[in-house]
């Protein structure tokens, strides 16, 4: 496997006349923990790199490969969401609540052999635990089972990149545990860009030796309220080739 | 139609929304006439029709046909709208996300999480078709056996003192009626427990 592009996203987003989040940051191959407080709009950073949300300016790149550009006087460039292969667990349930927990991590599979679909599933379903509820529907299952039938439909599709939207705050505290020790697993033998948003210490502390590096958003108020939030890499990344910033 | 409605922005879509819509508020008579005026041997549209058909439209079955489809269709145009509107923004994103384009997201996501309510839209056009009145009577007009739809032989029954057969007609159409309701009914109903959902 030749090693990932790491991802490069230099940008801002406006929400409104007093809310701004600037981002610059190198996400090498490997799990970067992003930390920040509720509404530090973490989430829109990922709609940027996931191509849902366009920033007011800047650029998202994987590689060489330009993603997103938007500069003053340059046409948009904004690859859409289906050709990215970014996957991205949200923090909604987004399971298709019509389709059994087979056909859900089948989706991205479309294209390929039956065969070919049928044992990649078959190994992700033991990986994350899901042989026996293969055949139901997702509103029979728990918040921590749909939240790992999600992540193996994102790894399925083979992501490039792969965003970790507080994946574990829809389910309840007695299962977190548990689902974090796996969540360890899987991740840690990924050779692509991984991005896990959390404002929980707990997550942080269980997630943090598999993590190669930590951001935190820096949320600064101003006296008239102009609330800027911040994410930069705080050193010269460890990894990651030139810096073009 | 819905569909391009609800998931497209472009110029003149409230516009396009707003003909299209047309027929549910236009005194049936009213649309009757302009349909008659379009395709009136005289227009482009009727001079096209009698080419492509050989003969024209005006006061035959086909045209029966198309007066109950101008009359029910918007109902079912608004109706599929406002449930594509309704799909879970998050799991349209998601399909995105895992690399399905605008048309797989319509055909895997959208239609199927939407079924029932477009069904009960169908069921309700069906319905609205069928008690077309006004509008059939003006483009295919009344010709027994020929253009006369079940609303129309109504009237002519009563009109001409035949009272049982316009009672018979009269159970049948409210039988048939009242069947849709209890089908759309029980269609929306079972919407609102998730397991309805997707138990089938």
């Amino acid at each position: 496997m030749t090693p990932a592009d790491a991802l490069h996203a230099c940008f801002a987003v406006a929400r409104g006349p007093a809310f701004q989040l600037v981002v610059d940051v190198i996400i090498p191959p490997g799990v970067t923990l992003l930390l920040g407080p509720s509404g530090a709009g973490k989430s829109s950073a990922l709609d940027v790199i996931a191509g849902f949300l366009l920033p007011t300016h800047g650029s998202v790149r994987l590689g060489t490969q330009s993603l997103t550009h938007i500069q003053p006087g340059a046409p948009v460039h904004c690859q859409p969401p289906p050709d990215r292969r970014i996957g991205y667990v949200m923090q909604q349930p987004s399971l298709f609540p019509h389709l059994t927990v087979y056909k859900n991590l089948a989706y991205s599979l479309s294209g390929q052999p039956r065969a070919v679909q049928q044992a990649q599933i078959t190994a992700m379903a033991q990986l994350l635990g899901l042989v026996p509820f293969l055949p139901r529907l997702p509103h029979s299952l728990s918040g921590g089972e749909r939240q790992r039938v999600t992540l193996g439909r994102a790894l399925l599709q083979a992501p490039r990149v792969l965003l970790l939207d507080e994946p574990l705050s829809a389910v309840d505290l007695g299962h977190r545990q548990e689902l974090l020790v796996r969540l360890q697993a899987v991740l840690r033998p990924l050779q692509i860009p991984v991005l896990y948003v959390t404002h929980s210490p707990e997550e942080q502390a269980l997630l943090a030796p598999v993590a190669i590096q930590t951001l935190r958003a820096q949320v600064q108020v101003d006296e008239s309220g102009h609330t800027q939030v911040t994410l930069a890499n705080p050193s010269p990344p460890p990894s990651g080739g030139s810096s073009d910033f | 139609m819905g569909a391009l409605l609800s998931r497209r922005r472009f110029v003149g879509r409230e516009l396009l929304d707003a003909v299209l819509c047309l027929p549910l508020t236009l005194p049936p008579t009213v649309l009757g006439y302009y349909l008659l005026v379009l395709l009136s041997q005289r227009s482009i549209l009727g001079k096209l029709c009698e080419a492509l058909l050989g003969a024209p439209l005006t006061f035959t079955p086909s045209g029966a046909v198309l007066a109950a489809l101008v009359h029910a269709v918007p109902a079912m145009i608004k109706a599929s709208r406002a449930a594509l509107e309704d799909v879970d923004p998050v799991l349209l994103r998601a399909a995105a996300g895992l690399g399905a384009g605008e048309w797989r997201r319509l055909w895997t996501i959208s239609l199927p999480v939407m079924r029932r309510q477009l069904l009960a839209a169908t069921m309700l056009t069906f319905a609205r078709a069928l008690g077309d009145f006004g509008v059939t009577l003006m483009v295919a007009g009344d010709i027994p056996g020929y253009t006369q739809t079940a609303a129309l032989a109504i009237y002519d029954a009563v009109q001409s003192g035949h009272e049982a057969r316009a009672q018979g007609l009269i159970a049948a159409l409210s039988a048939l009626a009242l069947a849709v309701l209890w089908g759309v009914n029980r269609l929306s109903g079972r919407q609102r427990g998730e397991a309805a959902v997707v138990l089938r």
